[in-house]
């Protein structure tokens, strides 16, 4: 697991697919504590769109997301 | 993350029929809603209760009849051994992406999924209950599915 100074863990979801992205976020969510951000690396391009509903409809935060190469990094905030 | 309270959304699904190309959009939607926070049921029923026998559901299969997406004419796909060369390559497929049917259906159960076996298709089929896997709450009939799907937001037929 790496991590920086912006994240307090990494979640690495490449070549999985929907739903795996946000059941495997959510899981690592809930075991974090609030305040605290994760990265989401994902290959899946629904992993974007379906994070940003999962923090609508759970009350996370969605930081933001940006592409480097094929892989989408995400930052969800729980809260 | 699931704030049970009234404001909780519901999901109920009914699931009707047991190939692998049916048997996934369910679980899919069911894993994903519970990750959302929303209370989620399932009600097997016909050939979707084969998805909850414990005989059944490690050789879920693909039909090749009937199923205009595959790249093969109904012809071919009624010659014998074509259902289980259309299973082998969906299964390959499948694996690099999801976990098995099995897989899914406990990890819907860990996530606070409910699962419904219908009973009056366990009569018709001579399926008991001790035939069922673990992951199943309760055996269930029409009326308690309809009290299930009126109180929910999004209630779907597969």
């Amino acid at each position: 697991m790496t991590t920086d100074n912006k994240t307090d863990d990494t979640l690495d979801c490449k070549g999985t697919l929907c739903p795996w992205p946000l059941v495997k976020t959510n899981e690592k969510i809930e075991k974090m504590n609030t305040g605290q951000t994760l990265e989401v690396l994902s290959t899946d391009p629904a992993a974007v769109p379906d994070l940003q509903a999962w923090a609508k409809r759970t009350g996370n935060e969605f930081i933001s997301s940006t592409k480097e190469e094929d892989v989408w990094k995400i930052y969800v905030k729980k809260e | 993350m699931s704030k049970k309270n009234k404001d909780t959304k519901k999901l109920v699904i009914v699931i009707s029929k047991g190939t692998l190309d049916m048997a996934y959009p369910p679980l899919i939607l069911a894993t994903s809603a519970a990750a959302m926070g929303m209370e989620v049921d399932l009600y097997f029923t016909f050939w979707g209760l084969d998805l909850l026998n414990k005989k059944k559901i490690n050789s879920i299969k693909m039909a090749p009849v009937g199923n205009p997406g595959l790249p093969m004419p109904n012809i071919i796909g009624m010659i014998p051994g074509m259902t289980s060369m259309a299973t082998s390559m969906m299964k390959g497929r499948i694996k690099k992406y999801w976990p098995t049917i099995p897989e899914m259906m406990k990890s819907a159960k860990d996530a606070g999924v409910r699962i419904h076996a219908c009973s009056p298709t366990m009569g018709l089929m001579k399926v008991d209950e001790n035939e069922l896997i673990p992951e199943v709450n309760d055996i269930i009939g029409a009326s308690t599915y309809l009290d299930l799907a009126i109180d929910a937001d999004v209630s779907l037929f597969i």
